[in-house]
This record gives structure tokens, C-alpha cells and sequence, in this order.
């Protein structure tokens, strides 16, 4: 068992915040004053200097390579590569009018963007995979590994940019002429790096005519934007427990793995529903609408159900584009295709088995889910009206959910097998820390303070921006609480994928 | 195609506007609520004495006759008296020589180096030079666990201690730093969010930890605790009484010269609770609970040293080298009754020390295992007490010195 594994002693939740702060670096993190700053001079120029729509969109590549640059500068060729290559590919789809050579024009863009992919994020994986597979049969042999860095924001846009391709193969899109607004759609900087990942088909056509920014517009921006640093700023507090659990040292009790489970399910929720509201948010400050990618997740009846809630541009995308390519529930095959589907949806998190497991999970849960409603058992389980039902039917999503994230965090499977083992053990004998109980509801409060926060952004939109009476004081205390205790520089998670 | 200009631009000003009329407010209330948490509750950030000592140096500067700077850390705070030292050199040498006392908690060689390039500046804008400037070497403030302890401290003290010219040159080699330093200093009133988080957590850990102890603790030992935070509580109202002024003697000020308050400052009522305390601060268990957080947070014992201190010790002398007449390194007295040096830790001290003669070049002036020290010179394992080591070291470094103002 490796040290990581139930782990740490003393002090759940308070040691040091586990995401990377890059003190040395000067990235373009949302919650820095560097980016407010990058964002202050293009608001202003955007509004006041380029007024004319293709000037607009020129200058929005060129703040958007700015931005990619400030993270790393040697990877704009390879964001430039990637969007002339589907751009010239969707023309050549287009162009062409046999099915056999559209598809193979379509086959280029696939394979180059999951080129990119596969070496720069999934090599060192699979020579990995591949040496563990050989040694395990006997075969011990030395491939070496590759030096490759992984260009930030990699699995976001190539999956966006093939998403252009697609549809542009399928019909549902236009290939465009000009590679200026179409560009400025796959490096647009407010969800170049974490996404959530847009369709052409949403974004192109408005960054074609750029729409007038309403004041509703701007009020829904500064509420989103707020609430999203505010949950940023929780999910760092979170961090610590969680960190204790999953980077600790020492066996913890049951209440303490617990808490580091729940404390990893709420930071990783306010830590991306964070930043996809702070991106939606800035979009919308410029005139572009891009759709929720939250939806109170843990609120889900179901493992489908918290699919539909839970970063909701990917799921989409792997429905749209892999699960309905597969087949999608058509001939029999729906339990293959999910499982496949959420089994890559796992991969394309991160080049490791701890992914793979946590996909094949989820693949898991959803097909299991699939075929109860086939049954009898399942529809007499639907037919249940009881609220007490419901909540049971929650509570048991929450726990599968929870289950998933172990794998999702943990170092390796061994680790991730330890913990849940762990967690399911009340009565291991190893004594809590002192106030242990009170960290545990601390952690499940903070949990439903974001969802609050994800409900009212769902649900409460006309109440919060109607009147500045309701709008302004909560837009002071989000940004109060935010700038006083909310340490500028945190790496969002996903930053990573 | 051109868009809605007029349209569009109003609606960004709108948009300026709300963030004006937010983040303003927002911004207020931070330097607010950090500012009166620093009033209300004290010292809690642990930046009120930096803060003051950095508002003080061009007092230090401009201070006319012979002067003397003892820059170090809570060990020079709470050990050495300005007005004592400078007493006892008047006694032994007849010179005249007003000296300062320049420690601070917490002040590791990183601080150290800054604060004394800020000297530096005042000195030369001032084109005046101090007689004597010593500097302590305090081995467990440059040990590899006190370079990882309460790293959330670190911007923060930076931030305050930094002059805004030296906040201003971080701005090319690293903006995000530059932005991050000015809004403490300025916008946060030195207080930062990772002192805020940092600290809560850490207060958190510290009661876990001593949890356990505590719980251990016979119902002797806790009337103990409780007798003598009622010693201290009315030590506290007795300052206040007596020194309306200067009452919150951890705030730099000149009537004491930068030093606490003194045996001398108080009253008989006073100073006997003084004495009390001190002897009641030495009970054997508190003395192994403040060893264990030693050892924990500074491997006092086997002082393991890092190397980067070590050198930002060193670049910290050649700096005072450039505005005092005399530089010396001083080691502070150890409490030999309570931090026993491992083989290793006395390996380890010898070899820097000859190390810092070397490359430094100027003479060290070791107290450590000086025999005027016993046990009850300390109020805990490592602090010179108010009654009688304070006092004691004061004299003792102005005999040493007395020849050096002459």
C-alpha cells in the first residue's frame, strides 16, 4: 500500500491546498489580478477600438494567443496547426459530394486531432502500458519514454475543433470561407484552456455577427463570474481534506476517509462549475452566450441523471459524437456503446488506468441504470411516489458518485482500492482526530452552499439580476468573501485534462 | 460589416459601470475588515512590530551621536534592551551611544536580507552610517523545517517589509507577483488571503495536535494554565495604567528604543507579578510542550540547515557592511537546561559558524553556551525572560562591546 493511502494523520483538512501554485509563472489564471488586468485592457479595446466585426474577431485571435501564450508560448503553432488543418479539411468535406471521399477528408481531421492527442498526452501512457504488459508476461523490456509536455487545454480544443469537422460532415454546419472568425471560435480565450467545449454550430455564427451585449447580458456576466470565484474560493478551502486523505501519511478513521471523499467531491465540483461559470460569465460580458455546463450534479436521481448535470458540454459531446457514431441505442448494442463511450469519456480525463477505472465505473453504473428500466423490478422502482424514496434514490447516486471520484483522485488503483475499502469500514479501530465530526459537517455544508450557489445561477436568474437592490449587495459579498480570503493563483483541476 | 456602435458602447460602459460600482465596495470592505481585525484583535497577523520597525528607520537613520542596530529575531525582541545596553556601555566605557533594538518574530534570513537592503536605502538617502550593526544568527530560523514552516506567512511579510521601489522592481521580472504584493500592501493592509486560510488552518492543526496534551493535562497543570493567564491578564492592565502610550510594546516605538518594556519601566506591584509569571511560565510541562513544537517547527536539535537562508544570511551582512562602520554576527544564549544540540546538530553549528567567519569576514559573537545563562534566565525554552535574562544579556553584550564606542 503505498502512503498514500488512508492516509494522514493529524489535522484533516488543514494542510496545504494540493492544486499547483505557480508563484514563478505568470499565467493567465482567472482568479489573478494579472488576468483581470489582460481582461480590463481588452474589454476596453474590444468595445471602443474595434467596432467592425471582422477587425473584432482578428482581434479576438489575437487576445486569444496572447492569453494561450501567456500559459505557454510554445504550443500556439500547435492550436494554429490544428485549427488550419479542420479548417481546410471542413472545405475539402464540403467541396466534395461522394460519401467515400467526404468520409475520408473527415478521417484526416479525426486522426490529426487525436494524433495530437494520443502523442502529446497518451504516449508516455501507452509505452507505459505496453512495457507493464510485457514484463507481466515475462518479457521485461526498457522502451524509454517521451520528453512531452502537455500543452495546456489540448483535450478542449481538439475535441471542439473535430466537433467542427463533424458537423460540417454531417450537414449540420457550413464549412466557413474565412479562417478569422472560425479561428477566433477555437481559441476563444474565456474557454481555451478548461473549456466548456462548444459546438461550431453555437459559437460561430454568433462570433460571425457579434450580438449586442444587452444589460441583462452583463448582470448574468458579473453574477456568474462572481459565483464562480466564490466557488473557486471554497473549493481550494476543500482541498486540504481532501488532500489528507488521498496525500497523507498515516491511516485515518472512518469519518476522516469520509470527509476526504466528500471534501474531494465538493472541490472538484466548485473548482470547475467554478471556472465554467467564470467563463460563460466573461463570454457573456462580450456578447457570447454559451450554455450552463453545471446543473446541481449532486442532486442527480440517477448515474444518467448526473451525466445530464455534470460538465455538461463533454457529456454532450460524447453523446453527440461518439455514443450516436457508435450506434447509439440503436440495434441492441446500448449497454456496449455507453460503457465505450464513458470508458473514452474516462481516458479523455487523463492518460492513466486511475481514469480508465473511473470511466469504465461510470460506464458501469449507467448501463446497470439501462437495464433496471427494463425490468419489472425497475419500472415498479420508477412507480414508487414516496419523497422518502426519492431521497433514498439520492443519496444512493451521491454514494456512487462519491465512489467514482476515489478512482478519479486516487494516485493508483491501489490506493483508490484501499480507500473505498476503507470507507466502507466503520469499525477499523483507528480514532478520529479531535473534531473530526465537526470538519465532516463543515465539508457537507460547504457542498450545499455550492449547490445553492448552482441553483440559484440555474433557477434564479430573473431574481438575482432584476433589481440592483438584490444584484449589487450579493455581487459585493461574493466578491468581498472572494478577495479576502481567496488565495490568487490556485490551478483550476482540470487545467490538467 | 459594422456593428451597433453606440449601442454597444454604452452597454460596455454599463458594464465598467457595474464592475466599478462591485468591485469598488468590495475592495473597501477588504481593506475594512482587514484593517479592523488588525485594530480589535491584536497582533494576529504577526506583521504590527514589521510593519512599525520599517516605519521607524529613518528615525534609526537620522538618530544623531553614535548608534548601534541589533537586528535579529523575537530572540533579540524579547532579550536585549536598548536602554540597558546603552546604560552599561555609558558605565564601562563613559561613551555615549544610543542603540536599537530590531527584532522581530519570525524573522528568518529571507526577511533579514530585505529589511536590511531597506536599511540600507534610509542610511544612504540619509548619507548617514550607523556605528555597530549586529546581526543575530539564529541557528533554528535557518534550518531546512523552519524554511517549510507557515510558508503562507511568507508573501505577506515580504509585501510589508518591502519598500515600494523593491515592490516595483518585481513588476518585469514577474507581474503576477508584482500585482500580488502590491494589493497586500496597500489594498490588504499587509494582510494577505494565504495568512487569512493559512492561519486558520494552522490554529486548527496546532489544537489537534495539542489536543492529545491537553488532555492529559492533570487538574494541577490546568489551574496552572488558568492562574496564569490571570497573571498575565493583570500584567496587561497594569502596562496599560502605567504606559497608556506604550502599552502595545510589541509596536516598534523610539521612547524604548525599539525594545519592550522594561523591569525598570514598571511598578513594585508590577514587576513582582512580572517575576511570578516568568517562574510560573517555567513549569516543566509547558517547557516540554514548547520543546516539542521546537523540535517540530525548527529541528532545533539536529539543525539540519538549508542552504539558501545560509547564503541570504550572508548576502544580508555584506549588505550591512555598506552602511555601519561595524558589523558582528551574535548567537543568542541557548537554554542549555531544555535544547540539548544532538551530535549531529553540534556538527552542523560548527560548521556554519566557521563557514559564516570565512566568507563573511566579520568577528562572531557567540553566547550560546555563555555561562552567565542558566535556566532561569529563560521564559521558555528559548526566549530571554523580562526579570532576569534580558537584563543579564544586556549587560554582558554591552561589557563586550563597550570597547568598540570608545
Amino acid at each position: 500500500m503505498s502512503s498514500r493511502v488512508p492516509g494522514a494523520g493529524l489535522a484533516v483538512g488543514l494542510t496545504h491546498r494540493d492544486n499547483k501554485k505557480n508563484t514563478e509563472d505568470h499565467r493567465m489564471l482567472f482568479n489573478t489580478p494579472l488576468f483581470l488586468g489582460f481582461f480590463a485592457l481588452f474589454f476596453v479595446l474590444y468595445f471602443f477600438v474595434f467596432t467592425r466585426a471582422p477587425a473584432r474577431a482578428l482581434f479576438l485571435v489575437v487576445a486569444s494567443l496572447i492569453f494561450y501564450a501567456g500559459w505557454d508560448y510554445r504550443f500556439v503553432p500547435l492550436l494554429l496547426f490544428s485549427g488550419v488543418v479542420d479548417f481546410f479539411v471542413a472545405q475539402q468535406i464540403e467541396g466534395h459530394t461522394q460519401q467515400r471521399q467526404r468520409k475520408r477528408w473527415l478521417l484526416v481531421s479525426i486522426a490529426v486531432n487525436l494524433g495530437i492527442l494520443g502523442i502529446f498526452k497518451y504516449s508516455n501512457f501507452m509505452i507505459g502500458s505496453v512495457q507493464e504488459t510485457l514484463s507481466f508476461f515475462g518479457m521485461p523490456v526498457s522502451l524509454g519514454t517521451l520528453e512531452v509536455v502537455l500543452p495546456v487545454g489540448i483535450s478542449f480544443y481538439t475535441f471542439q475543433s473535430m466537433s467542427y469537422t463533424i458537423d460540417v460532415y454531417r450537414g449540420e454546419t457550413k464549412a466557413r470561407k474565412n479562417f478569422v472568425p472560425f479561428f477566433a471560435t477555437l481559441s476563444f480565450f474565456p474557454q481555451l484552456v478548461a473549456g466548456p467545449i462548444l459546438r461550431a454550430r453555437q459559437i460561430l455564427p454568433q462570433i460571425e455577427r457579434f450580438p449586442q451585449v444587452t444589460p441583462e447580458d452583463v448582470k448574468f456576466g458579473f453574477v456568474l463570474i462572481t459565483m464562480g470565484l466564490f466557488k473557486k474560493t471554497i473549493a481550494d478551502l476543500l482541498a486540504a481534506p481532501a488532500q489528507t486523505l488521498f496525500n497523507g501519511d498515516g491511516p485515518l478513521s472512518w469519518i476522516e476517509t469520509v470527509t476526504g471523499v466528500l471534501a474531494f467531491a465538493g472541490q472538484i465540483y466548485g473548482d470547475f462549475s467554478g471556472y465554467s461559470d467564470i467563463a460563460i460569465g466573461i463570454a457573456l460580458l462580450l456578447g457570447i452566450k454559451i450554455p450552463l455546463n453545471f446543473n446541481t450534479p449532486y442532486f442527480a436521481l440517477s448515474p444518467v441523471d448526473f451525466w445530464k448535470r455534470w460538465h455538461i458540454s463533454l457529456s454532450s459531446w460524447l453523446r453527440d459524437y461518439l455514443y450516436i457514431s457508435l450506434g447509439g441505442n440503436r440495434n441492441g448494442r446500448q449497454i456496449r456503446n455507453v460503457f465505450i463511450t464513458m470508458l473514452l469519456g474516462g481516458l479523455w480525463h487523463g492518460a492513466a488506468w486511475t481514469f480508465v477505472w473511473w470511466g469504465a465505473y461510470h460506464g458501469t453504473i449507467i448501463s446497470i441504470t439501462h437495464m433496471l428500466r427494463g425490468t419489472r423490478l425497475g419500472q415498479w422502482l420508477n412507480g414508487i411516489n414516496l419523497s422518502a424514496f426519492r431521497w433514498l434514490q439520492w443519496l444512493f447516486t451521491f454514494y456512487l458518485v462519491c465512489i467514482g471520484w476515489v478512482f478519479f483522485r486516487a494516485d493508483n488503483l491501489a490506493d483508490a482500492f484501499n480507500i473505498i475499502a476503507a470507507l466502507h469500514n466503520p469499525v477499523s479501530g483507528i480514532e478520529a482526530q479531535p473534531y473530526a465530526g465537526g470538519l465532516l459537517a463543515m465539508v457537507a455544508l460547504v457542498i450545499l452552499l455550492i449547490h445553492c450557489i448552482d441553483y440559484g445561477i440555474v433557477h434564479g436568474r430573473e431574481l438575482i439580476t432584476r433589481r440592483y437592490t438584490r444584484f449589487v449587495p450579493l455581487m459585493i459579498l461574493g466578491l468581498t468573501f472572494t478577495f479576502l480570503i481567496g488565495e490568487p493563483g490556485h490551478e483550476f483541476i482540470y487545467f490538467q485534462f | 460589416m459594422s456593428l451597433s456602435t453606440s449601442s454597444s458602447s454604452r452597454t460596455a460602459l454599463y458594464a465598467i459601470l457595474i464592475a466599478a460600482v462591485t468591485l469598488v465596495p468590495a475592495m473597501g470592505l477588504v481593506n475594512w475588515l482587514t484593517r479592523s481585525a488588525e485594530s480589535s484583535a491584536g497582533d494576529i497577523f504577526g506583521i504590527q512590530r514589521i510593519r512599525s520597525v520599517t516605519q521607524s528607520l529613518d528615525y534609526m537613520a537620522t538618530t544623531e551621536g553614535n548608534t548601534a542596530l541589533f537586528i535579529g529575531s523575537s530572540l533579540v525582541k524579547d532579550g536585549f534592551s536598548p536602554r540597558l545596553f546603552d546604560q552599561a556601555v555609558k558605565e564601562a566605557s563613559g561613551a555615549d551611544v544610543t542603540s536599537f533594538n530590531v527584532g522581530m518574530g519570525n524573522m528568518k534570513p529571507t526577511y533579514q536580507k530585505l529589511l536590511v537592503q531597506r536599511m540600507a536605502d534610509t542610511y544612504a538617502r540619509h548619507q548617514a552610517t550607523a556605528q555597530l550593526t549586529l546581526l543575530e544568527f539564529n541557528p533554528f530560523l535557518v534550518t531546512e523545517a523552519r524554511q517549510a514552516f507557515r510558508p503562507f506567512m511568507t508573501e505577506q511579510i515580504q509585501a510589508v517589509l518591502m519598500s515600494p521601489q523593491q515592490v516595483t522592481n518585481t513588476l518585469w521580472e514577474d507581474p503576477e507577483r508584482f500585482a500580488r504584493l502590491l494589493s497586500i500592501k496597500y489594498l490588504r493592509h499587509g494582510v494577505s488571503a494565504e495568512a487569512i486560510t493559512g492561519g486558520i488552518r494552522f490554529l486548527v492543526t496546532q489544537a489537534q495536535a495539542q489536543a492529545p496534551m491537553l488532555q492529559e493535562l492533570t487538574q494541577d497543570q490546568l489551574d496552572h494554565i488558568q492562574q496564569l493567564a490571570t497573571f498575565r491578564s493583570r500584567l496587561n492592565q497594569y502596562i496599560r495604567q502605567e504606559h497608556p502610550v506604550t502599552y502595545k510594546s510589541h509596536v516598534w516605538n523610539p521612547v524604548t528604543q525599539g525594545g519592550l518594556i522594561d523591569m525598570m519601566d514598571l511598578s513594585d506591584e508590577a514587576r513582582e507579578l512580572v517575576v511570578t509569571i516568568s517562574q510560573q511560565m517555567r513549569h516543566p510541562k509547558a517547557m516540554e510542550m514548547d520543546l516539542q513544537g521546537r523540535i517540530q517547527c525548527c529541528d532545533i536539535e539536529n539543525l539540519t540547515f538549508n542552504d539558501k537562508l545560509i547564503k541570504e544570511f550572508l548576502d544580508t551582512v555584506e549588505t550591512a557592511k555598506g552602511f555601519s562602520q561595524q558589523v558582528e554576527i551574535v548567537l543568542m544564549p541557548r537554554n542549555r537546561d531544555w535544547v540539548q544540540l544532538s551530535e549531529q546538530g553540534q556538527q552542523q553549528l560548527q560548521q556554519i559558524l566557521a563557514h559564516l567567519a570565512k566568507r563573511s569576514g566579520v568577528p562572531i559573537r557567540n553566547y550560546q553556551d555563555h555561562e552567565a545563562f542558566a535556566g532561569n534566565d529563560f521564559y521558555d525554552v528559548t526566549h530571554l525572560s523580562m526579570d532576569q535574562g534580558r537584563p543579564r544579556f544586556s549587560k554582558v553584550l554591552a561589557g563586550d562591546l563597550a570597547a568598540a564606542f570608545q
